[in-house]
C-alpha cells in the first residue's frame, strides 16, 4: 500500500476546524474561507527488513567507496561519529536507528579484528548529551561497552588538544575539526537525515568542527544567502560546508558516510490524531483530542512539557545509503523530498504555523523565546524549495505561548542573550558585530559547554542568524497567544486570537490577503511554483 | 502663613503606616500631615535669615516620614511639630537673593563650636544635631525651630544658604541638594577609572547618582537597574552605558566581567554597586553582584531589611552608607576634567583638592542642568495629589515631584521634556 501524498486544501464552509500546535498543547482553529492548508504527505512505507537494508548499504556503498568490510584492517583506528540528540524530533522509539547502524558497523569491525574504536557524538556547539540520551541513541549494549573504557566521547569544540587545523578552503574558511576523527584511519559518520538540511559534508564540517571553523558559515551573511538552507543548491550554508568537506577529504581524511531517512510517522497511537486530517478523525480521535488538549492546558507548564517530551516517535527507517559523501547525500535528498515535498501554487500574503513543544535545541528542555523564534523563522519558514511560501513583505503568524522561561542548565547564554542583547537590538547584523565574540569567548559559557550540558555561548546567536533570511524577507511577525512582553522583546507583535492576528496582518499586507497554513508537524516542505 | 505640618500624633502615625501599603491617598487622609495656618518660625539668632521657598522637593525620606513608614531611629532626632522640605530653592526676605538651602543642621548653624567632624568639613557626621540654638533635627525640614520647605517661609542660618547664578533655573536649583547627596556618594567611593559600576534604582536618587558618577568618573562602564520606561530613558540620557532589569543584576554582573557562577556565587562582579533603593531585595542583589572585595554603597535611605549576609562575609564585601554631604577630597589627577579652581570652597593641597559638596553640586548643576528631572509641580494646597504622585513616581511617568510656591495657587503639571 502506498502512502497518500501531501496536498493543499482550500478551506470552505464544510472544512472542519484545523488543528494548530501551541507549544505543549494544541487547539482547533477555524480559518477564513479560501485559506489554503498545506497537509504533509502520509508516512512512507518503512523498509521491511531494516537490519538487512543496513547490511546491504554497508556492503554496497555508492560513489567511489569500497564495501565497508574491505576498509577494515587489523590495528587500524576507527572513529564512528554520530548525530546528537537534536535528531530526530521527537526522539524515536527504541531501537534508535543510530543504534542499529552502529551495532552493524561494530560487528563488522570486530569481525575484521579492529579493536581501536571510538564513538564520538558530533555535537558541534550543541550541549553534551546526558547518559540517558546516549543510552537511547546507541543502546545500552554499546553504551556499556564503550563508556568504561572512555571510548564513547562527545566532540568538544573548545578542546585545543583535540582539534586539528587542516588549513583553509580556497575562500579562506578555516577548517578545524576533531583531531581524533581527522587522524583516524577511517571516520564513519552515521546520520539521521530528518530534513534536507542535514547530512552531506555538513556532518563532519560542522558536527565535528570548532567555533573558529563554524563561524565561517554560521553567520548572518551566509544565512541571508541561504534560500533556503533546506535546498542545498541555493544555500550558502551548504556551499561553505561543501568547500570545507572537500578540503577535509583533500587533506586525506577518509570518510565513510552513512545517511538514513525516516518516514514521518511522528506520533504514537495515543496521539494518532495529530497526524491525521481533521475530517478523517474518528470518534476516538476526537475524544483523544479533547481529553489530551484539555488535560495539557490544565496542567502546569512543567508537567505538560514533561508529558510531551516523553513522546517517542514510531519513526521507521525508509532508506539507508552509505559510501562517498556526495553520492550518498544526493540519494538521501531524493528520499527526503519524496517523503516531505508538496507542490504549492504561488506564494501567500500570510503564513500561519503552530509551533510544537520541541525543536532541535530543546529536547528534554524548555522552548524559550529565542528557540521559538528559531523554530518559526529558521526552520518552518525555510521548509521550502524554490521560493518561500510567504511572499516578500508578507506576514508570518506563529501560534505558541512564547513565555520567557529558560533552562539555566542547557541554555545559560540564552538568558543573557535575551536580557542583554535583545533589549538593545534585534537586528541580526548588529547583534553579530556588537555581541557575538564576547559571548563566544566567555569563559563561563565555555566551561559549562565543556563540563556541563550547556549549549555553547554563541549558540543563541546562531539561532538568531537562522532567522535572518526570514527577517529580511518578511513584513511582520505576529505571535498568537504569545506572552506580550516576550513577544515584543523578539521584535514581534502579540495577538490573542487568530482573527485579531489576521486583522493585524492586514495592516501590513493589505485587505483581502491570501492565507496559507502550514499543517506541521509531521514535517512538510513546500515546493512553491 | 500656610505650611504643611507633621505633628506627633501616635494614632495618626499608626493609621498612616497601616494604610500606606493599600492606599497612599487614605494614608495621607488619616496620617499626621496637615496643611495649616501657622506663625512664621522665629529667628533663632542674628545669623539666621528668613527664606521664602520658590520650589521645594519631595524626597523619599519625606515620603517615608509622611507615610510613617520610616524607621523609628530618627524619632529622637527630630522635633515636633515640624514642616518637611529640605530640598529648597528660595529667596531671602531681606535682599531677595535667590539661594539654595544646605539643609543639614550642624555645629555652625546651631551656634556651636565645630565638633571633630565639622572641623574636618564632615558635617554629615556632626555630633551636635540635638543641641544648640535650635531644637533637635538633623536638617531643616525635621526641626520645629526652623520650619521647612513645604511652607511659605522658613528660617536658615547664613552658612546654609548658597546664592545661585541667574542662569540656573529654579528647577535646576531645587535639585542641587539631592545632587550634593549623590555627589557625596560618588566622591567618597573609590571608583577606578575604567571600573564597571552598577546603580540600582532609577528614581530621583538613582538618577542623580548616575549623573554624579558620570560627572566625576566619565570613563566608568555604568549599568543601571531601571524599572519604568521614563526611568530607563532618563538613565540613558544621563550617561548609563547599559540598562538592566530588576532581576538581571547578578547575570549582568557575570556577563560584564565574564565571571564564573555557581548558584549565587560569582567569581567576579561589579567593582562598586550603588544601591539607591535600600530594600532587602535590592541590597541582597547588590551584595551578590559586586566583586569579591568590592563595595556596596547604600545611597537611598534603607529601613528594616532582611538580608543574607553570608556572601558579604564570604566574599569580603564592604557595605557602606552615605548620607548627605560635607567636604569632598580628590586626588588632583582624578578631577582634572573639572575646573574646580573658581569655586569658593576649593582648597588645593598639592596632590589633593578638596571642596564643599554643595559647591561641587552647584558647579556640576551648571554643566548638567538637571531641572528636566522635575516632571510634576503642585501647589501646597494640592499636597495629597503631589505626595501620591511622588509615591508612585516611576509607574506614573514621574521622576521628581516638587511643590511650587511661586504663586499662591498654581496647578501646573510639569512638562516632561525627555
Amino acid at each position: 500500500m502506498t502512502s497518500r501524498p501531501g496536498f493543499v486544501l482550500e478551506v470552505d464552509r464544510s472544512t472542519p476546524p484545523t488543528l494548530l500546535w501551541h507549544g505543549s498543547s494544541y487547539r482547533l482553529e477555524k480559518f477564513p474561507k479560501g485559506t489554503r492548508i498545506l497537509y504533509p504527505p502520509e508516512p512512507q512505507e518503512p523498509l521491511v527488513d531494516p537490519r538487512g537494508a543496513i547490511e546491504d548499504a554497508l556492503e554496497n556503498p555508492v560513489g567511489t567507496s569500497q564495501p565497508l568490510s574491505t576498509l577494515f584492517k587489523k590495528g587500524m583506528t576507527l572513529v564512528i561519529a554520530f548525530d546528537d540528540v537534536s535528531l530526530p524530533l521527537p526522539q524515536m522509539q527504541a531501537p534508535d536507528v543510530r543504534q542499529l547502524v552502529i551495532e552493524a558497523v561494530l560487528e563488522k569491525a570486530a569481525a575484521a579484528g579492529v579493536d581501536d574504536v571510538y564513538l564520538v557524538a558530533a555535537l558541534a556547539l550543541h550541549r553534551r548529551m546526558t547518559e540517558g540520551e546516549l543510552r537511547h541513541a546507541l543502546g545500552s549494549r554499546v553504551y556499556d561497552a564503550f563508556t568504561p573504557r572512555k571510548r564513547l566521547l562527545q566532540h568538544d569544540a573548545e578542546d585545543p588538544s583535540n582539534l586539528v587545523d587542516l588549513g583553509t578552503t580556497d575562500q579562506g574558511e578555516v577548517v578545524e575539526i576533531n583531531k581524533l576523527a581527522a587522524e583516524a584511519d577511517l571516520l564513519i559518520y552515521v546520520n539521521i537525515n530528518l530534513v534536507s538540511m542535514d547530512g552531506g559534508h555538513k556532518s563532519v564540517a560542522t558536527g565535528l568542527a570548532s567555533y573558529r571553523s563554524i563561524r565561517h558559515h554560521h553567520n548572518v551573511k551566509t544565512m541571508v544567502h541561504s534560500r533556503s538552507f533546506m535546498d542545498m543548491h541555493h544555500s550558502e550554508l551548504h556551499s561553505s560546508n561543501w568547500r570545507m568537506g572537500r578540503h577535509i577529504a583533500a587533506q586525506g581524511v577518509k570518510i565513510f558516510q552513512i545517511e538514513t531517512t525516516l518516514n514521518t510517522d511522528t506520533f504514537p497511537k495515543l496521539f494518532d490524531f495529530l497526524s491525521k486530517r481533521e475530517w478523517e478523525w474518528t470518534l476516538k480521535d476526537r475524544s483523544a483530542f479533547i481529553a489530551s488538549s484539555k488535560s495539557l492546558q490544565a496542567s502546569p507548564d512543567w508537567l505538560s512539557r514533561d508529558i510531551m517530551h516523553k513522546i517517542r516517535s514510531p519513526y521507521k527507517l525508509t532508506g539507508i545509503t552509505a559510501g562517498e559523501v556526495e553520492a550518498v547525500h544526493a540519494r538521501t535528498l531524493n528520499k527526503v523530498f519524496s517523503q516531505q515535498l508538496v507542490t504549492v501554487e504561488g506564494q501567500t500574503d500570510i503564513l500561519t504555523m503552530g509551533l510544537p513543544f520541541v525543536g532541535p535545541y530543546n529536547v528534554n528542555s524548555i522552548m524559550n523565546p529565542i528557540l521559538v523564534y528559531c523554530l518559526a523563522l529558521g526552520y518552518f519558514f525555510n521548509m521550502y524549495v524554490g521560493k518561500p511560501l510567504v511572499r516578500e513583505g508578507g506576514v508570518v503568524i506563529i501560534s505558541h505561548p512564547n513565555k520567557a522561561e529558560f533552562d539555566p542548565a542547557f541554555h545559560p547564554s540564552y538568558i543573557d542573550f535575551y536580557e542583554q542583547v535583545l533589549t538593545e537590538t534585534t537586528n541580526p547584523a548588529e547583534i553579530e558585530s556588537r555581541f557575538e565574540e564576547s559571548f563566544a569567548t566567555d569563559p563561563w559559557y565555555i566551561h559549562l559547554y565543556r563540563n556541563g550540558n550547556a549549549y555553547h555561548g554563541v549558540h543563541p546567536f546562531y539561532m538568531w542568524y537562522w532567522g535572518a533570511h526570514a527577517l529580511d524577507h518578511l513584513g511582520g511577525v505576529i505571535v498568537l497567544g504569545g506572552d506580550p512582553k516576550a513577544t515584543r522583546r523578539l521584535g514581534f507583535q502579540p495577538a490573542s486570537t487568530m482573527m485579531d492576528a489576521i486583522e493585524m496582518a492586514k495592516s501590513i499586507v493589505g485587505d483581502d490577503p491570501s492565507i496559507t497554513h502550514l499543517h506541521s508537524p509531521p514535517l512538510v516542505m513546500a515546493e512553491v511554483i | 502663613m500656610r505650611s504643611l505640618v507633621i505633628e506627633k500624633h501616635l494614632r495618626r502615625m499608626v493609621s498612616a503606616k497601616i494604610l500606606a501599603d493599600a492606599s497612599v491617598k487614605r494614608s495621607l487622609q488619616w496620617g499626621p500631615l496637615a496643611l495649616k495656618e501657622v506663625d512664621p518660625p522665629k529667628i533663632p539668632t542674628s545669623d539666621w535669615l528668613r527664606v521664602q521657598p520658590l520650589l521645594s522637593g519631595i524626597c523619599g525620606s519625606d515620603l517615608a516620614t509622611v507615610l510613617a513608614s520610616a524607621t523609628r531611629y530618627f524619632e529622637p532626632l527630630v522635633s515636633f511639630p515640624f514642616t518637611p522640605g529640605h530640598e529648597v530653592v528660595g529667596v531671602t526676605s531681606e535682599t531677595k537673593t535667590r539661594v539654595v538651602l544646605e539643609a543639614a543642621l550642624t555645629c555652625i548653624p546651631r551656634g556651636r563650636k565645630p565638633c571633630r567632624y565639622c572641623a574636618l568639613g564632615q558635617g554629615q557626621l556632626c555630633e551636635s544635631v540635638t543641641v544648640g540654638d535650635v531644637k533637635q533635627g538633623i536638617q531643616i525640614g525635621y526641626c520645629s525651630s526652623t520650619g521647612g520647605g513645604w511652607s511659605q517661609e522658613l528660617v536658615a542660618h547664613r552658612s546654609q544658604l548658597w546664592p545661585i547664578d541667574e542662569h540656573l533655573s529654579d528647577e535646576d536649583a531645587v535639585l542641587v541638594e539631592p545632587l550634593a547627596c549623590a555627589l557625596h556618594a560618588a566622591a567618597t567611593t573609590k571608583v577606578p577609572k575604567h571600573a564597571v559600576v552598577a546603580v540600582v534604582g532609577a528614581g530621583t536618587v538613582g538618577l542623580l547618582t548616575v549623573a554624579a558618577i558620570k560627572y566625576l568618573n566619565p570613563h566608568v562602564n555604568l549599568a543601571v537597574v531601571a524599572k519604568h520606561p521614563i526611568q530607563r530613558e532618563s538613565a540613558l540620557k544621563l550617561g548609563a552605558n547599559k540598562l538592566v532589569g530588576q532581576e538581571e543584576l547578578g547575570r549582568s554582573a557575570r556577563r560584564t566581567t565574564k565571571a564564573f557562577q555557581n548558584g549565587d556565587w560569582l567569581s567576579n562582579g561589579y567593582d562598586v554597586v550603588f544601591d539607591c533603593v535600600g530594600s532587602s531585595a535590592s541590597l541582597s542583589n547588590s551584595i551578590k553582584s559586586v566583586k569579591p572585595g568590592g563595595e556596596v554603597v547604600a545611597v537611598g535611605m534603607p529601613s528594616y531589611t532582611g538580608i543574607d549576609l553570608t556572601p558579604l562575609w564570604h566574599r569580603e564585601i564592604n557595605l557602606r552608607g552615605t548620607y548627605a554631604y560635607g567636604t569632598e577630597s580628590f586626588p588632583k589627577t582624578s578631577v582634572e576634567h573639572l575646573d574646580l579652581s573658581k569655586q569658593v570652597s576649593h582648597i588645593d593641597t598639592g596632590d589633593t583638592v578638596s571642596i564643599r559638596t554643595f559647591d561641587l553640586a552647584l558647579l556640576a548643576m551648571e554643566k548638567l542642568k538637571l531641572g528636566w528631572l522635575i516632571t510634576h509641580k503642585f501647589p501646597l494646597e494640592n499636597y495629597p495629589q503631589a505626595l501620591e504622585k511622588a509615591a508612585h513616581s516611576g509607574s506614573q511617568d514621574a521622576i521628581k515631584v516638587v511643590f511650587d510656591l511661586r504663586k499662591a495657587k498654581s496647578t501646573s503639571k510639569g512638562t516632561n521634556d525627555l
